[in-house]
């Protein structure tokens, strides 16, 4: 009889139990962590900097060499990747100019939102607090700078958690993990690096703008649209996602153009592509891939066209944003 | 003979080669830097603290500094059986841990099969360019498809709106013939 007594009130004390839990899970970021994660974004802006970074994710390791170059007027970045194929990036500003030698073709196209690592945070934090609970953890020596550890913990199963080794001095991202609970799913690191004044503009020389006169030239051409203009839209967005933008574009060496649609949570980004199927060779079947590391593809066909959600994110995510896809009826049409 | 440095670390030389490559090491100061720098890679990646750095020095200095004891210490108010004992047991302990030593050395220096991080260094060069795409399907109801013709390209563009991983995604993009 006791027990059972025990046991009901043990139900009744349960809501409250998950009550207090759920309030400690609600509680805001840290500022200073905050304070952190504005620095990262603003570093790549005032710094110059050269280093060896590598990637790592499922057991593959990639090395790239970066200049960047900042001043007054420009921003200027030179990316080579070290390992496999030569892949060479130039960007000046937005401008970016990809270089791929054994191919003897570079594709041009304009990038206005985010970078490359390790410009990997946007401008405006908007509603973060909201997705990730952001707090400052401890401190750690990478590539011989001390760095403060930053964690976004996510706060539901739509997207990773992100730990970023920030540099104390300067600000800048050192090292970057995704972390799907415990499991790190990707990571980006620096090896080596150099900071400042002492890293010269005449290490972004390269030979391949010069031979690239004769080469396959692609441009990636965009066309952005308003809100809602663009034929399909998305019909409810998982919590704490937003659109960044719509547009139809071009994809190298094809005639043909996509809808794309941008999302993001303020620090994992989701694409949306939508193409006529009539326009694509692929067999059409609905159903998931997963890319090395933190992205995950979901392809889906609604009516005549192919719907291929790709993002950082889970693959419970990809697949709400690319189910919540919908062809608007036009009106008046 | 970078590879091969890689392989030294990974443990895949036999003995002649990792011996001729130890010697090389010692002469030639960019090798030694490369042995530097996958260490580093593979350190930073593991989230070490101590970060690979030449210790040699300060152990030796330490060294230098502490005084040298050679003779087995037991008390003196103890009666001497039981000194003797004690000695005798110091001594029992020290070749066990000249054996352990001896052992994790040996240990230490066998080809290691055991994947490591830095490991990967040596597949470097077999990669595949960066794309690989595998299928898989965590709902039961959806089949596998087979990959868009465009993944790639679209994987590209996303690149934009994940900044941290760009440069996986450049790959030789095939020219189609005007």
């Amino acid at each position: 009889m006791t027990s059972v007594v025990q046991f009901f009130l043990l139900l009744l004390l349960l809501p409250g139990i998950a009550q207090f839990s759920l309030a400690q899970n609600a509680s805001d970021s840290s500022s200073d962590a905050l304070y952190w994660l504005n620095k990262v974004a603003a570093a790549p802006r005032l710094h110059n900097y050269q280093g060896t970074f590598v990637y790592y994710a499922d057991g593959n390791i990639e090395t790239s060499r970066i200049v960047h170059i900042v001043d007054a007027q420009r921003e200027r970045e030179k990316i080579e990747v070290l390992d496999g194929l030569t892949r060479v990036v130039i960007r000046d500003n937005d401008e970016v100019k990809c270089y791929f030698p054994d191919s003897k073709t570079v594709v041009t196209e304009r990038r206005w939102f985010r970078k490359f690592f390790p410009d990997i945070l946007p401008q405006l934090f908007e509603n973060i607090n909201n997705s990730y609970f952001v707090k400052k953890d401890k401190q750690e020596r990478i590539a011989g700078n001390d760095s403060q550890v930053i964690f976004l913990e996510p706060r539901d199963s739509l997207r990773y958690g992100h730990r970023i080794w920030v540099d104390i001095n300067t600000g800048l991202a050192l090292k970057v993990a995704i972390v799907d609970t415990n499991r790190k799913v990707e990571q980006f690191a620096f090896a080596e690096l150099k900071i400042g004044e002492d890293v010269g503009a005449e290490l972004l020389n390269s030979k391949y703008p010069e031979m690239a006169v004769e080469w396959h030239n692609h441009n990636l051409t965009t066309s952005v649209l308003k809100k809602r203009e663009l034929e399909w839209q998305i019909k409810k967005l998982p919590a704490g996602f937003k659109i960044v933008i719509e547009m139809k574009r071009n994809l190298a060496g094809k005639s043909v153009r996509v809808d794309h649609i941008a999302l993001t949570d303020g620090i994992a980004n989701v694409s949306v592509f939508i193409q006529l199927m009539s326009d694509s060779k692929s067999p059409h079947a609905s159903g998931f891939l997963s890319n090395r590391g933190a992205t995950n593809i979901y392809v889906r066909t609604i009516d005549d066209h192919m719907v291929t959600t790709v993002g950082e994110v889970p693959l419970e995510t990809v697949k709400l944003i690319g189910d919540a896809v919908f062809k608007q009826q036009k009106s008046g049409g | 003979m970078k590879s091969k440095v890689s392989e030294l670390m990974d443990g895949e030389l036999d003995t002649q080669e990792a011996t001729a490559l130890i010697t090389g090491l010692k002469g030639r100061d960019d090798l030694r830097d490369d042995w530097e720098t996958y260490h580093l890679i593979g350190d930073t990646l593991r989230d070490s603290l101590k970060l690979s750095v030449d210790v040699s020095q300060h152990v030796s200095k330490r060294l230098e500094a502490e005084p040298a004891i050679v003779a087995s210490y037991a008390p003196k108010y103890l009666p001497k059986p039981f000194r003797r004992k004690m000695i005798g047991l110091s001594v029992a302990a020290s070749l066990v841990v000249m054996v352990t030593g001896w052992l994790s050395m040996h240990a230490l220096f066998q080809p290691q099969s055991q994947q490591t991080l830095v490991a990967d260094n040596a597949n470097i060069e077999k990669m595949v360019p960066p794309i690989h795409v595998i299928k898989s399907s965590p709902h039961a109801n959806y089949a596998y498809p087979l990959e868009p013709e465009e993944i790639n390209d679209y994987l590209y563009v996303h690149g934009e709106f994940s900044p941290g991983t760009a440069t996986r995604y450049l790959r030789p993009v095939i020219a189609t013939p005007e």
